[in-house]
């Protein structure tokens, strides 16, 4: 028989609360477990720091520290987490910052609530297993 | 030989041809020279703020995987 899988613990950080709840529902009706949901990157970073969640969800525009701006710190302690970014910011230069600075998703939030389920649901299991890997 | 900056700017800010040059004449400009370089300037703004679809973030993914396994 084989072992259960671990699921994956997530931090939500976006700066709208309706944003946090909406994302938090994706991602334990994925079967994962939200750990923390953090209202800026300052705050991202500090419950990284503490709790060390395998999955971070990171929007851009947020006070105190930006998404971005937290990615890096957040890398910078832990490379093997698998961050996504979550934003309403769809310039190409944006993506290209992000995605080089080691964020492994990009998903828009000008997209309907169903897609962004569909794009979580699609980018899941390649998250599941970079940290299936990563506790290896 | 003098190599200079040939600003474009500062071209369509010459007098425009015509103009009389008193000393109490308000400066005179290339108006419509000025806008057209007003224009180029926004073209150029608006280029470096390229927006992206999500199946346009797919395809770059599925690019830098690609070259980066």
């Amino acid at each position: 028989m084989s072992k259960p899988r671990a699921s994956p613990r997530v931090l939500v950080a976006d700066d709208e609360p309706h944003v946090r709840q909406i994302v938090s529902a994706i991602v334990r009706a994925l079967g994962a477990q939200v750990v923390a949901e953090a209202a800026d990157g300052e705050q991202a970073v500090a419950f990284f720091e503490r709790l060390r969640p395998e999955v971070v969800i990171l929007d851009i525009n947020m006070p105190h520290m930006r998404g971005d701006e937290a990615l890096r710190r957040i890398l910078a302690i832990e490379p093997g987490t698998v961050a996504i970014m979550m934003t309403a910011q769809d310039t190409i230069d944006m993506v290209h910052e992000c995605l080089d600075r080691g964020a492994r998703h990009y998903i828009l939030k000008s997209n309907r609530a169903e897609e962004i389920y569909r794009l979580f649901a699609e980018v899941w299991p390649e998250c599941e297993a970079l940290v299936q890997k990563e506790v290896a | 030989m003098t190599h200079t900056l040939d600003n474009p700017r500062r071209r369509a800010a010459r007098p425009a041809p015509g103009a009389q040059s008193g000393e109490n004449e308000l400066p005179r400009y290339d108006l419509p020279a000025l806008a057209a370089e007003a224009a180029t300037d926004k073209v150029y703004d608006e280029s470096a703020k390229v927006r992206v679809t999500q199946q346009d973030i797919r395809n770059l993914l599925e690019r830098r995987r690609r070259s980066h396994p």
